[in-house]
């Protein structure tokens, strides 16, 4: 039985969810939140292909010529491999929540942060290579 | 609340539209790369933030017409077509602005 109050009219009876078709529609609620956390990826990933343009852009010369250049275009196809999971994570969270099994397990926030951490000590590692002497 | 939740997600999907314009305006800022792929590239860019501010004029709309199932469950399109068009040109422009920067070598 679906629940009447103001707050239930839009929320399920736990035994009723356990009865309920396979393949439906989640709550809107989820699948929003859903789309929310695509575009939060999204934005990450357009934040790296900013990021490999600022840093050609704005990243003075560093000790070995190019170097700009190749992290410039590596954070740039990062980004678009992100955007790429980040699809690929949001058609699979929706699929989990239409069959109403649990939400599959990602590493994609795990290898981001071990790359930027990376990313950025080979930055400043070169930063202090460039520094002149005096 | 449907009205909140439809402005939070077109609200995200705005926020979005920041990132290929300050792409945009950091090609502009310097010479890089040859001078008809960064114009093709901000073109492209500046293209990609008015078509997700759309996507999420679009979005609104359609949160604001949800439906109730026959179990009384208020549900809402997935926004596929939103999602899949947006990432699909993220990731062209992503490898447009790798080829520009190489380029610029």
């Amino acid at each position: 039985m679906p629940v009447h109050s103001r707050e239930g009219t839009e929320m399920e009876r736990p035994e009723q969810a356990t009865g309920r078709a396979a393949g439906s529609e989640p709550d809107y609620r989820f699948t929003l939140a859903n789309e929310r956390t695509f575009l939060a990826w999204f934005r990450t990933a357009l934040a790296l292909i900013a990021g490999g343009v600022a840093v050609v852009q704005l990243v003075p010369a560093l000790a070995f010529p190019g170097t700009r250049h190749v992290l410039g275009i590596l954070l740039a196809v990062a980004g678009g491999g992100l955007s790429s999971a980040a699809v690929l994570r949001w058609r699979g969270v929706q699929a989990a929540m239409r069959r109403e099994e649990d939400l599959p397990p990602t590493r994609i926030p795990v290898i981001l942060g071990l790359g930027l951490a990376a990313l950025t000590t080979f930055l400043v590692v070169l930063l202090l290579l460039s520094r002149r002497p005096g | 609340m449907r009205a909140a939740a439809g402005e939070r997600t077109e609200l995200a999907w705005e926020r979005s539209a920041l990132g290929p314009l300050a792409a945009a305006a950091l090609l502009l800022f310097h010479h890089v790369g040859p001078t008809l792929g960064r114009v093709l590239l901000v073109a492209a860019d500046v293209l990609l933030a008015l078509v997700i501010i759309w996507f999420g004029r679009r979005r609104d709309r359609r949160i604001r017409s949800v439906r109730t199932d026959s179990s009384g469950r208020i549900t809402v399109s997935d926004g596929g077509r939103e999602v899949v068009g947006a990432a699909v040109a993220a990731t062209a422009i992503a490898l447009g602005t790798a080829v520009v920067l190489a380029f610029g070598t």
